[in-house]
């Protein structure tokens, strides 16, 4: 179809504008904004879609604001031969009008007009088409969606080598066949809705069925388990009969044993009373025979004691006699051993008087040689009281002297020296002090001091010392001095008098040690007071013992008389006594024999006294007893009593023996086992009876609801709903397949058409983006996916809104161009508004090439970016 | 001489899968409905009694209210009515016959053969049962009633009995029944008519006319021969007349077509089914094989969808090959991928694999949509 002429009134804000088409190439319709450019675009559509009477949302919004009148649209156009005028007026004075202008001319108004204009347009392009080619303002960088495109595939059919793989029909048939699938599965394959609720409906009521099933089979079992409960029940019915026999056949056994053992029972008791009986004339029997005994018992003894009393009394005068006897020894015995014994004391005591008289003496000589030493030590003791000379005194005045005759002699070597010599005896006094000078040898004196000699009477020389070596005379002053001292200590006068001093005090030393040794000699354990007090009273008693000691004996002489007298009379004690100790045994066990006679003798008349008195009693009892009953009648009745036990034993033994021939304990057992059995099954009864009648209600209960018409119904719902679900399946699987096998055929036709419509794309992308210009064409859309430059790839989602807008225009062109004669007008309203003025240029080259073949309608405002088309009419809009 | 029904096989409150909901209550009314025709005939027959020879009701587990509607159409039959319970309803425990409801609800022309001992029914005439007392009994009960039976003297003695009867198919089944003993029993003067139940067909299975089952008086199954009567016999000690009477209004038909080779072999058939008088009580089920044109096939399920809303049940069975025959008219629609996709399913189809069904189903699909989008 070409366009020719459109006209617009009143439509939006445009109260009129009119364009008429170039034949052939572009008609480049420029003008300012809102000067109309896209309400003409727009009514072209609008034409065709709405009859004059619509009240659809897109013809209100035709009608000028606040303006009474009807959008008006009216459109000139050739398709194939014809030639016509179409217009309508919508709102308001409505009106559709077709005036064929060619081959031949006719007019058309109202519904057949649209209805006619709508199979010319049909036929005359694709609409899918013509919708997919133009661009609205803004939708430049768009791809459009031609894979339905009849012509556009058409035209790839025949680019691709024919075949006629592209049929429309076969292209709307796939709908239709994707729109059957889609009743079954959804979109992502999965079983849909309906299958899912028919496979869910099947298993709902074949549950139910189960359920149902389960419940007829549990009646089932409900009414076998009745019946084998009532079948249960007959036979326990019969065996309690056979069980109640048998416990009756058991019980009159037992009778029969309960019986014997009663007898037995009672057998025992009389046996036991029997032999009480005879127990008890036992009893007298024996009591008569003990009482009959003992008389001869007491009888007999009594009169053994009688025997035994005659010879004990003999024995007892006998031994009486042999006990005077026996005294009469003991009392001699004891006569002499005492006299003996006062003798042997008497000359004991003489010889001790002759002891104590030498000891005495003894005594006495010890006294005396103690008091000898004892004064002699008290002598020696004053001695060393006043001579205090030791030893080393002694030594140190030796020492002393030889300095000081060292030092005289030094001195007196040096200093003048005092020679006297008596003349007779005389007498001198040398410094104070008497000295007898000897004759012959003269004394020499140093003179030391001044010295004075006076001869009594006589003269009176003095010496005086001079002062030769005062030092000498000093030191041996002082020598002196030290000595004088010493023997001052010593109380001596030098040392030969020390020396004697020193002897006389060692002396008196040994002296003291003698006395020690003295006195531990005469005093031994005794002090010497006792001593003393000894002696004394020795003295005392001693002179008096002769007279004062008896005269039971003669005293002997002297102190071997004495001991020898004392031995003797020792002797003569140790005799006499013991002939005293034998007499005295002898009486002892004289006494003793006669005494126990005596006492056998006394015994025996007590107790033959005693047995007389029982014997009587005894007689007493025995004829009282006789009195009341014989002798002979115990013995009877003994025998009776017997008798009688014998009997009843015999009759017990009998009886047990045929007890143990009835087996008394398996008899019991027996039937005890037969009434618990019958207890037993009673019991089972009891249960099965309240089983069956819970069993019975539950199934009347069941019964009622019909259980086994519901299992029908539910199997009968269960079959329907499986027929129902196995149709809908097969529908399915029939819808399944048709779609997979004509998507598959399909695809592949796609697939073929890709090649040719990418060739076209390409040779005219080259035209805007140069030699190394690719696309890759989507097999299932036809889209382009991607677009590959100086082989770099980039997908068509993230090119540029530039790029994107020459490449969908380029696409939208390669359709046209492959559409050729069938491509309907390309109506392009302010495209390639991105687009830079490099790229304008060459899509000018593009638009003008498929101007060649179509025709091209572009709406702008800036005219400019077209100018590169070329050959354009170019139509300004006031 | 006496006249009575005899009848069997009620199977009250049994259940037919293929019938749909509202054709189901049309049938279980029928079946109580054929228990009153039963009343009506005896009646218009001046019948003494009725026996019905087991299996009255289809379980002993039916339900409440089919056991009232029974016993409800029983109390409407003018003459006693003697039940035998069978294999379907032993009076075993929680049989039926047993129940509360039953004894609470049973009219008192109603007596249930309980005990074989011989029931005077009339003057001179009496019936005897012999009931099933469980599902698999050791045999059959009319075994030991016929063993106990004296000979009836001058009454005459109706046996009624149930089981299968021994034969070239059953041999040692103990629950079957030797149909000469039965003959025997006959000669021997014990009875003087059998009344079988169990076989849902009637039939005569001795020369002299005295054993006889009488079917179903409603058809319950597809296999059943001659089924919906009951028998109307006259006996006398000379005499036994059996007369076949009508009771049951459905029908249970099973047809075959084999070999169909077009529409012209169908064309007879749609014809004859169109015609049918009783549609709503009649259950249809239908084989068919052959070969059919695209446009045969696709008349076919048409007709078949019709019937399915006209006949109480209508089951199909079908094995029918497409046969596009020299030129694919079928395809005139289709072009294009389309035609491709057509082509490969008729390959398959002709393949004949385990998808060979689902394409055909594919390709008539693909037919009818062509055809709806050529439209």
């Amino acid at each position: 179809m070409k366009l020719v002429r459109l006209r617009i009134a009143n439509f939006r804000g445009v109260r009129k504008a009119e364009v008429n088409f170039a034949g052939q190439g572009v008609t480049l319709v420029q003008g300012s904004n809102e000067t109309g450019k896209t309400s003409l675009k727009d009514s072209i559509r609008l034409l065709f879609k709405y009859k004059d009477n619509s009240a659809h949302a897109d013809i209100r919004d035709l009608r000028p604001v606040g303006e009474d009148v009807g959008p008006e649209i009216e459109l000139e156009a050739r398709a194939g031969d014809l030639w016509f005028v179409y217009r309508k007026v919508f709102l308001k004075d409505r009106k559709t009008e077709l005036r064929l202008l060619g081959p031949e001319e006719k007019r058309l108004a109202g519904t057949p007009a649209h209805e006619e204009a709508e199979r010319i347009l049909n036929e005359s392009l694709d609409r899918d088409l013509w919708d997919a080619l133009g661009v609205d303002q803004g939708e430049g960088a768009l791809q459009p969606d031609l894979a339905g495109c009849k012509p556009l595939m058409e035209a790839l059919d025949r680019a691709s080598g024919g075949g006629g793989a592209y049929d429309g029909l076969a292209e709307s048939l796939f709908g239709k066949v994707r729109q059957e699938y889609l009743k079954y599965y959804t979109p992502t394959g999965k079983e849909g809705r309906d299958l899912v609720l028919s496979a869910a409906t099947f298993e709902r009521v074949a549950f139910s069925e189960r359920t149902l099933g389960e419940a007829v089979r549990a009646l089932e079992d409900q009414a076998a388990r009745t019946e084998n409960l009532r079948k249960t029940l007959v036979d326990m019915h019969g065996r309690r009969a056979e069980l109640s026999k048998e416990r009756d056949r058991r019980r009159a056994e037992l009778d029969i044993v309960e019986r014997l053992e009663r007898e037995i029972a009672d057998g025992g008791l009389e046996l036991m009373a029997a032999a009480g009986q005879l127990a008890a004339a036992e009893r007298l029997i024996r009591e008569r025979d003990r009482l009959i005994g003992e008389e001869k018992g007491i009888a007999e003894e009594l009169d053994a004691v009688n025997g035994t009393l005659a010879p004990i009394a003999a024995k007892a005068s006998d031994s009486e006699a042999r006990l005077g006897a026996a005294r009469s020894r003991l009392e001699e015995t004891k006569t002499a051993r005492d006299l003996a014994d006062l003798t042997f004391r008497l000359r004991h005591r003489d010889s001790e008087y002759y002891d104590d008289l030498l000891r005495l003496d003894s005594m006495k000589k010890r006294k005396t040689r103690f008091d000898e030493s004892l004064r002699r030590a008290e002598i020696a003791a004053e001695e060393l009281d006043r001579n205090p000379v030791t030893r080393e005194l002694v030594e140190r005045i030796a020492k002393g002297e030889l300095e000081v005759a060292k030092l005289e002699g030094r001195l007196e070597a040096e200093n003048p020296r005092v020679r006297v010599r008596g003349l007779g005896d005389g007498r001198i006094v040398l410094n104070g002090e008497d000295v007898i000078a000897p004759a012959g040898e003269p004394l020499v004196y140093p003179v030391r001091g001044d010295m004075r000699i006076v001869v009594p009477g006589k003269v009176e020389i003095v010496v005086e010392a001079g002062t030769v070596s005062p030092d000498l005379a000093k030191t041996l002053e002082n020598a002196g001095i030290e000595l004088a001292a010493l023997l001052a200590a010593g109380r001596v006068s030098g040392l030969e008098a020390a020396y004697a001093a020193l002897d006389r005090r060692e002396k008196a030393v040994a002296a003291l040690a003698n006395h020690d040794q003295i006195a531990a000699e005469c005093l031994a354990d005794l002090s010497y007071g006792e001593l003393t007090a000894r002696i004394e009273s020795l003295e005392k008693t001693l002179p008096a013992y002769p007279e004062n000691r008896g005269d039971l004996c003669e005293m002997a002489s002297g102190l071997d008389a004495a001991r020898k007298a004392r031995d003797e009379a020792e002797k003569e004690f140790r005799d006499t006594d013991l002939e005293y100790v034998k007499a005295r045994d002898a009486h002892d066990s004289a006494r003793e024999s006669h005494e126990t006679l005596r006492r056998s003798q006394v015994d025996g008349v007590a107790e033959a006294g005693v047995l007389r008195k029982r014997l009587d009693r005894i007689v007493e009892r025995l004829n009282a007893a006789r009195a009341e009953v014989p002798d002979e009648t115990l013995e009877d009745a003994f025998r009776a009593a017997e008798d009688k036990a014998k009997r009843h034993d015999d009759r017990l033994k009998a009886r047990t023996a045929s007890l143990a021939e009835k087996d008394p304990e398996n008899v019991r057992l027996l039937f005890n086992t037969s009434v618990e059995s019958l207890d037993s099954l009673l019991e089972r009864q009891k249960a099965a009876e309240k089983e069956l009648v819970g069993l019975e209600s539950a199934m009347e209960a069941t019964g009622d609801r019909g259980v086994f018409e519901e299992l029908q119904e539910a199997a009968a719902a269960t079959e329907t709903a499986r027929l129902a679900d196995r149709a809908l399946r097969r529908r399915a699987e029939a819808a399944r397949l048709l779609h997979e096998t004509v998507a598959r055929h399909r695809d592949r036709m796609r697939k073929r058409y890709v090649l040719p419509l990418k060739n076209e794309v390409e040779r005219l992308g080259r035209m805007i983006f140069g030699s190394t210009f690719k696309v890759t064409i989507d097999d299932a859309d036809l889209s382009i996916t991607d677009r590959t430059l100086e082989g770099r790839t980039v997908a068509f989602r993230q090119l540029s809104g530039g790029a994107k807008e020459q490449l969908a225009l380029v696409y939208r062109a390669a359709c046209s161009t492959m559409a050729g004669v069938a491509a309907p007008p390309v109506i392009l309203d302010d495209a390639l508004g991105y687009t830079d003025p490099q790229r304008l240029l060459a899509m000018g080259a593009v638009l003008a090439k498929v101007a060649r073949e179509t025709q091209v309608v572009i709406f702008t405002c800036i005219p400019d970016r077209y100018r590169n088309i070329g050959d354009a009419r170019i139509v300004e809009l006031p | 001489m006496t006249k009575f029904i005899h009848t069997s096989d009620w199977q009250l409150g049994m259940t037919r899968r293929f019938l749909g909901d509202g054709a189901h209550e049309l049938y279980d009314q029928a079946r109580f409905d054929a228990i009153r025709a039963i009343g009506g005939l005896a009646e218009a027959e001046r019948c003494d009694f009725v026996v019905v020879a087991g299996d009255v009701f289809e379980s002993n587990r039916i339900g409440r209210k089919t056991l009232l509607r029974a016993l409800e159409a029983l109390r409407q039959v003018p003459v006693p009515v003697y039940l035998l319970p069978g294999n379907h309803d032993p009076l075993a425990e929680g049989s039926v016959y047993r129940s509360r409801r039953f004894a609470d609800n049973k009219p008192d022309n109603v007596t249930v053969l309980a005990d074989p001992a011989p029931l005077t029914v009339s003057t001179g005439v009496e019936v005897t049962g012999a009931p099933w007392r469980s599902k698999r009994p050791a045999r059959n009960p009319v075994l030991d009633l016929l063993d106990a039976l004296e000979p009836a003297g001058g009454a005459l003695r109706v046996c009624v009995a149930h089981g299968g009867v021994l034969g070239p198919f059953n041999p040692g089944d103990e629950c079957a029944i030797p149909v000469d003993a039965l003959e025997q029993a006959v000669r021997d003067g014990k009875i003087h008519y059998v009344a079988l139940g169990d076989r849902h067909s009637g039939e005569q299975l001795d020369s002299a006319g005295r054993v006889w089952y009488s079917g179903t008086p409603e058809v319950v199954a597809f296999n059943e021969v001659n089924p919906g009567f009951v028998n109307v016999v006259d006996l006398d000690h000379d005499r036994a007349a059996v007369r076949r009477e009508r009771i049951g209004a459905w029908r249970f038909e099973e047809i075959e077509l084999r070999n169909l080779l077009g529409g012209d072999d169908l064309a007879g058939f749609f014809a004859q089914l169109s015609a049918h008088p009783s549609k709503d009580t009649t259950a249809v089920r239908l084989k068919l094989s052959g070969t059919l044109g695209v446009e045969d096939m696709e008349a076919l399920g048409r007709r078949i969808e019709d019937f399915r809303d006209l006949f109480a049940s209508f089951e199909v069975e079908e094995d029918i090959r497409l046969n596009f025959g020299d030129r694919p008219d079928a395809d005139e629609n289709l072009g294009g991928f389309g035609a491709a996709a057509a082509a490969e399913l008729r390959d398959r189809i002709a393949a004949g694999g385990v998808d060979a069904p689902a394409a055909q189903d594919a390709l008539l699909l693909l037919f009818r949509l062509a055809r709806e989008e050529a439209r």
